[in-house]
């Protein structure tokens, strides 16, 4: 959605005045704040516009989607597909529920003959004969629209951290990058960044680790001082050390941000209290 | 005692828009007691006058089906123990009468969202998690236990 929009609806009671500027506008408030009534003046007045007494002015069309009628309208929306018969499109698709958008995509862009590119950011490259996209080049622009400040040093309990420069399109200012701890170790790095974040890596070997869903793996493996750094997304132990060492070199001491990420397995009660300090 | 289910739930006796199973089902009775008239003057800042009528400051003089979704489902929560409602059609101002209404006998609600019991009066909070069958005195105990045993992750309905 580009821009705002005013949406004015009244009767003789009630008069309801909004500027709506969010593809999706959630509303919310206390019981009998008027939310219900919204709707139901809403629904009133697109059944019978002339007549109901009820006055809606918006330069955009308003409908209330209602459990029996919204399945009508998602099925009829894609059949503008239509409208691109033999021609090209391009399309990005939100990851909420991207399989079945792309299979449903797929089948009509065959019943209508449609050439489209279809990106989903939840698969970072898109391969085409001529191409490879990296889709968050591409929303990297718009994203960094949206943020403001200097760019912070993500201490990750794990590859979260590396996603977020990558969906950004920075220059990771951590060595932390597709790195991960066991619980204890990442809380000794919070409790103390300045010695961890400080030091070089030290004995790179093959060492096993647990998974996420707590299988054993064998992945590169370092000694920090005293904790253990995994690179779970590494096949090889040559250049770790060496990379650690180039990476660090770009902390932002002025702004450390701690992200701590739940996978399959919820977080012992006491590594979140101890996080939360 | 108030107990909550959080996320989806699936009994046969449960009610997901209270609000329209109030429009088709309520009884009068329920809307001749007390706490109803109490309920509706503190929720909906109405009058409930009769079975038939209340009287909105905001609307005049409405039927029954006008009254809010919140206070709707309080009333059906209060006089009606054979079905769970979906307690998230109540609002925040819904909090110390669902309290209130536990403090006076059983009753289980189903939430799709975090409810602010907070505000109500700093009254003590006793809410028993369904799913896990865990008392909670306070709403960040209950925060802590909900938010880490991942209860509304399920991407369901709220």
């Amino acid at each position: 959605m580009t821009g705002k929009y005013d949406v004015v609806l009244y009767n003789n009671k009630l008069h309801y005045h909004l500027t709506i500027n969010r593809n999706i506008t959630i509303l919310r408030g206390y019981s009998a704040s008027g939310k219900s009534e919204l709707i139901r003046l809403l629904s009133a007045h697109n059944g019978n516009p002339a007549s109901s007494g009820i006055t809606l002015v918006c330069d955009r069309k308003c409908i209330v989607l209602t459990e029996e009628n919204w399945k009508l309208y998602s099925c009829t929306y894609p059949e503008k597909l239509k409208e691109y018969q033999g021609r090209s499109a391009r399309m990005i698709v939100s990851p909420g529920s991207c399989k079945s958008i792309v299979y449903d995509l797929t089948k009509l862009c065959e019943k209508y003959d449609v050439n489209v590119l279809c990106i989903v950011p939840v698969f970072p490259f898109f391969v085409t004969k001529e191409k490879i996209y990296n889709i968050n080049k591409f929303l990297a622009y718009f994203r960094n629209r949206l943020f403001r400040g200097t760019i912070p040093t993500i201490v990750s309990y794990e590859c979260s951290g590396g996603l977020v420069y990558d969906m950004m399109d920075w220059l990771p200012l951590t060595p932390m990058v597709n790195t991960t701890y066991t619980y204890e170790d990442y809380l000794k790095i919070c409790l103390n960044p300045q010695k961890y974040l400080s030091s070089d890596l030290k004995n790179v070997h093959w060492g096993v680790f647990y998974n996420f869903n707590n299988s054993k793996k064998e992945f590169p493996c370092a000694e920090l001082q005293d904790i253990t750094v995994c690179f779970p997304h590494d096949n090889d132990c040559d250049g770790i050390a060496e990379k650690w060492q180039i990476y660090r070199r770009n902390i932002n001491w002025n702004l450390l941000l701690y992200l701590m990420v739940r996978r399959e397995q919820n977080i012992p009660i006491h590594v979140i209290k101890e996080f939360s300090k | 005692m108030l107990s909550i289910y959080f996320g989806d739930y699936s009994g046969a006796n449960y009610i997901d828009n209270p609000d329209l199973y109030f429009d088709n089902t309520y009884e009068d009775e329920w809307l001749e007691d007390e706490r109803s008239k109490e309920m509706v003057r503190d929720i909906d800042r109405s009058e409930l006058v009769s079975p038939n009528l209340v009287v909105s400051p905001v609307l005049g003089s409405v039927s029954i089906n006008r009254l809010s979704g919140g206070v709707k489902t309080l009333i059906q929560i209060a006089n009606d123990s054979e079905h769970v409602y979906n307690a998230s059609a109540c609002g925040d101002n819904c909090a110390k009468w669902l309290l209130k209404i536990g403090r006076e006998k059983d009753i289980l609600v189903r939430m799709g969202h975090m409810m602010h019991f907070a505000d109500s009066d700093g009254e003590q909070i006793d809410i028993r998690i369904d799913n896990s069958g865990e008392i909670v005195h306070s709403q960040s105990e209950l925060n802590n236990k909900v938010i880490v045993a991942g209860l509304l992750d399920g991407g369901g309905d709220v």
